[in-house]
């Protein structure tokens, strides 16, 4: 019995699947149909989703070599601007310092003197700032002499030998003073 | 399950059913709509169930999913020539990974996509251009040798195969003719066709 169930069913195996095999074989337009359907659709999607990608073409290896290019310029650029603000600054000092020793040398010279204002006496009339300064500085308005003569208006480093607080106070007509480096001859004597 | 149900099961398997088709087609409306893992998903079982124009457009779909050197592996199972919207997808899988003389060969036979596709051709023939303008430098050729090697020992020879193709011809370009040997060496020992369809 068993065995009859096996042979019916591997018969009916056979059958259909010749069936099978049979509308294969047999050029079916159905069949064709749906291909052509199939490749139609998917002709029009993808001409549908046709487009040109939007990243441009880069060579490789030059884009990573751009960027670093890129970035080692901008680090030389920030590296020169930072020895340009040094430079500035080691100028600004110089200038300070010297305009500090001209200030203790008339401070000194004034009290061995006796006369604070002899200096400004013998500025009287010059019109130029740097030497207002300089005279400033001999009436013992210092602080806004010195003021004046700090480039960048913000550096208020004590400098070696200078009075504590230079700069912080005097603004007004001393800070308007560019500074000056070259003290008058009369006022060194003093 | 019935044993005698088993051989009908098979007979119907090798028959090759309608699925195949049905995925297809429901790979072609998710591709349209812009959904290509959906599609990439429907032409992969399309191509399991035995249809045979599903490889080619899931590679279509892998370079519309930023996955070009797939979609070229893809590709390089059948030669170009046969469908020019398939070629363009083709070559933009060898654009995005940067095989621009890959590209470039394409687009050069791509005449029977429509007028849209040679719209397009143009355009990205036009990129290409601009790119491959000046002589290659050396960085770039050594770039396509490392990809040639690396895909090489990764046994993925359509991809090695193409790296080192594109490392030869832009160091012909060259006076020094830099990598071209190496690439020529690379070559030697891979075998595969080509996606775009050149051979050695």
């Amino acid at each position: 019995m068993n065995s009859m169930t096996s042979y019916v069913g591997a018969l009916a195996v056979l059958v259909i699947a010749g069936a099978v095999r049979a509308e294969d074989a047999e050029p079916t337009q159905k069949h064709d149909q749906k291909r052509d359907a199939v490749h139609a659709a998917m002709h029009d999607a993808m001409q549908k989703q046709m487009a040109v990608p939007p990243a441009s073409a880069r060579m490789p290896a030059m884009a990573d070599r751009a960027a670093g290019d890129a970035a080692a310029a901008h680090e030389r650029a920030a590296q020169m601007q930072q020895q340009k603000r040094q430079a500035a600054r080691q100028r600004a000092m110089e200038h300070g310092a010297q305009d500090a020793a001209v200030a203790r040398g008339n401070a000194h010279g004034g009290s061995q003197g006796g006369d604070a204002h002899g200096g400004a006496g013998m500025m009287g009339g010059d019109a130029s700032p740097g030497q207002q300064g300089a005279g400033m500085m001999r009436t013992g308005t210092m602080h806004g002499g010195s003021d004046g003569m700090m480039p960048g208006g913000g550096d208020k480093t004590p400098m070696p030998g200078m009075p504590g607080g230079m700069g912080s106070s005097g603004a007004g007509a001393a800070s308007t003073s560019p500074g000056t480096t070259a003290p008058p001859a009369g006022g060194m004597s003093h | 399950m019935n044993l005698a149900s088993l051989p009908l099961i098979l007979a119907l398997a090798v028959a090759g059913g309608p699925g195949g088709d049905e995925h297809l087609l429901a790979g072609a409306g998710a591709f349209r709509d812009g959904r290509f893992d959906v599609a990439l998903v429907e032409f992969r079982v399309a191509e399991k169930l035995g249809a045979p124009e599903a490889r080619e457009y899931a590679a279509a779909s892998l370079v519309k999913l930023g996955r070009p050197e797939e979609a070229f592996e893809a590709f390089a199972s059948s030669p170009p020539g046969e469908d020019g919207l398939l070629d363009w997808y083709r070559a933009l899988a060898c654009y995005d990974a940067r095989l621009y003389v890959c590209a470039r060969r394409l687009l050069s036979d791509l005449g029977r996509a429509g007028p849209k596709a040679a719209a397009e051709a143009a355009k990205l023939h036009a990129e290409i251009a601009r790119v491959l303008a000046p002589e290659p430098a050396a960085a770039s050729i050594d770039w396509y040798l490392a990809r040639c090697e690396k895909h090489g020992a990764e046994r993925r020879p359509a991809l090695a195969t193409a790296y080192c193709r594109e490392a030869a011809a832009l160091g012909s370009r060259r006076p020094d003719r830099h990598g071209v040997a190496r690439a020529s060496a690379e070559l030697a020992h891979l075998d595969a066709p080509d996606a775009s369809g050149a051979r050695r």
